[in-house]
Formats: C-alpha cells, sequence, structure tokens
C-alpha cells in the first residue's frame, strides 16, 4: 500500500502584499513538512524565517551557492532566524523548496534543508541551505518576512506559499 | 491532494533522440520529474529541455552549481541546454545520472522557474553532483516536457517518471 504523502496543510496566494506569511496551528500528523514557495517582493533584502516565534539564536546555518561564475559557501552558528537572499521583482522569479525533517519530534532538534533559486534579472542564482532549529519542542507555526528588518518590506500579489505534510 | 504518478517513459532497445510528456494535465499546483539518465555515445553530451516545443533559447536562462571531483563551480547562461554532464557509454555499467526536477506553479500564468539536482555517479574520479535554477521566460501553463541529447541517443533504459502535487 502506498504511504501518503505531500498532503496539503495549508496554502496561501496573496491577493494583496502581505508583510509577512505565516501558518499557524500545524498539528502533528506527519513526519516531516515541506514548504513549496514562489515569490517576489518590494526590495532586495534577506528571506527571513522563523519557527514557533524564536527569536533566541537558535538557527545555525551552512550554505553553498552559485551566483554566476562564482561558487561560493559559508556558515554559521549564531542566527536568530532562516535568511537567505531574495528578489524584489514582480514576477515571483524567487522559487525555493524548504523540507524541514522530524518536526513535530520532541526528542530531538528539527533538521531543515533549502534548495533556493532565483532568476531575477542581474540576480541569478542558486543555493543548497542547511539548518537546524535548536529546539526540541514539536514546530506548531512558521512565519516568513521578504526582508530581514522584519515588517519593513512586502511580499508582491500574486506570491504563493505551500505547506505539505509527508507521512512517516 | 498528494503526489501522484502521471505517466513513465522508459527507453527502448537501441535508444531514443528523446523522451517527451506531452499533454500534461493541470490539476496540480507543482510538477516533479525523476529522471534516470544514460548517453549512448562518448561525446559528452548535455540535455536539452524543450518546454512546450519552445527552442528559442533567449526564453531559457539557467545558473548552475557543479561540484566535480574537487573543484566546484559555477556558470550561467541563456540556453535551453542543461549544462550538466550525465552518464555515458564508458561509463561503469548500469549506472545512470539521477535527476530531479522540481517545476512550481507549472499550470499557473507566472513566470516557469524550476531546479534540477542531479548527478553522475560511477567507480572513477569523474563524479559529478549539479544543483540548477531554471527559468523559461513564459506565462503559459507547461503542457509539454521534452528531453534530448545535443548529439546522439538516449540509452535503453533510460527513465523518467512525472508527478503531479497537488
Amino acid at each position: 500500500m502506498a504511504t501518503p504523502t505531500y498532503d496539503l496543510i495549508d496554502s496561501v496566494t496573496l491577493s494583496a502584499t502581505a508583510t509577512s506569511v505565516s501558518f499557524t496551528g500545524i498539528g502533528s500528523d506527519h513526519r516531516d513538512l515541506v514548504l513549496v514557495a514562489q515569490h517576489s517582493a518590494s526590495s532586495q533584502s534577506y528571506l527571513s524565517i522563523r519557527f514557533n516565534d524564536d527569536s533566541g539564536n537558535n538557527y545555525p546555518i551552512a550554505w553553498m551557492a552559485g551566483v554566476s561564475t562564482l561558487a561560493t559557501s559559508n556558515s554559521s552558528d549564531s542566527y536568530d532566524r532562516l535568511l537567505f537572499t531574495q528578489s524584489y521583482t514582480n514576477t515571483q522569479d524567487n522559487q525555493w523548496v524548504m523540507q524541514i525533517l522530524d518536526y513535530a519530534q520532541t526528542d530531538k532538534h528539527k533538521g531543515v534543508l533549502i534548495r533556493q533559486n532565483e532568476q531575477a534579472s542581474g540576480y541569478e542564482h542558486t543555493s543548497a541551505t542547511a539548518s537546524r532549529w535548536e529546539s526540541t519542542n514539536a514546530l506548531t507555526k512558521i512565519q516568513i518576512w521578504p526582508n530581514y528588518t522584519l515588517g519593513s518590506g512586502n511580499f508582491t500579489i500574486g506570491s504563493t506559499f505551500y505547506l505539505y505534510g509527508i507521512a512517516g | 491532494m498528494a503526489m501522484e504518478l502521471v505517466e513513465t517513459i522508459e527507453v527502448g532497445s537501441g535508444g531514443a533522440a528523446s523522451i517527451e510528456f506531452t499533454s500534461i494535465p493541470d490539476t496540480g499546483s507543482h510538477a516533479v520529474i525523476k529522471f534516470a539518465g544514460r548517453y549512448s555515445n562518448l561525446a559528452s553530451s548535455q540535455i536539452q529541455i524543450t518546454i512546450n516545443g519552445d527552442t528559442t533559447t533567449s526564453n531559457y536562462t539557467y545558473q548552475l552549481l557543479r561540484g566535480s571531483s574537487t573543484t566546484v563551480s559555477s556558470q550561467s547562461s541563456s540556453n535551453t541546454t542543461y549544462g550538466a554532464t550525465m552518464n555515458e557509454n564508458g561509463d561503469t555499467a548500469n549506472t545512470y545520472s539521477n535527476v530531479e526536477l522540481f517545476f512550481s506553479n507549472y499550470a499557473s500564468s507566472q513566470i516557469k522557474n524550476w531546479q534540477m539536482d542531479g548527478v553522475r555517479s560511477q567507480n572513477a574520479a569523474a563524479q559529478t553532483i549539479h544543483l540548477v535554477a531554471y527559468k523559461w521566460n513564459n506565462t503559459d501553463p507547461i503542457t509539454s516536457i521534452k528531453f534530448a541529447s545535443t548529439s546522439g541517443n538516449l540509452a535503453q533504459y533510460s527513465t523518467a517518471s512525472l508527478y503531479t502535487i497537488s
């Protein structure tokens, strides 16, 4: 018998600009989560993501990226959010898929894998990011901002966000 | 609401010039292709991906990040050609490159972006992993996706499966 996968939990398609997008009340019905996003924003900045409103330095990040002919990578253990660059065009040129593993388990930190692609002219890049939410709490909320300065920018109309559950 | 198999295509005896999914249903939000491919020649061919029959190279752009042995590199281009190597005739027998393509909002009126992650694995130093961002600068819904080699054929048993995610 096939295992159910990619159960749609919730989706958001913006009909008006928004300073952030949230998924709340996420239940513990699945093993992993997958968030699929395609969007643009009112300004070029870092996309910011937090879980359960946690603003502590609990998001270590390692990433690698290709930007034009530059291949680069870096890591840090002191971020207070997940973050990566995103575009500001009106054509939803920023596309990414985020996996959150064992998101509801209370016996381990949460592994996060992100594949992100941006095709806005002059800002083309592709990246892979690995992170870990340093918490043993079950993840129940995901909030996404289009800017490093939270609340200072907008996601544009037509931006889409889909949250799926993967059975385990 | 789930991930559903639409179609699997396997190359038969003698190879084939291309694999193509046509009449892709618009019932999903996203589309995924899992591709196991190998070239039937030694020409270091590359994969050409054509959406909806559009062969105008300037309508496609890609950004590639590649790790090959101890070298990491990056490149971008405007082309229908996937700038990555795949397993080919002469590589370890029975090895097929594994590639996954993820198309978000493939049936929408947005510009089409997708990611492709792939690997060429064999019993030799020349092993490669690719992460690619691709864009088709068109707002039409995607109804067909074609894989072809820039020279020669895709080898027998090359396989591609198309899934939709609702």
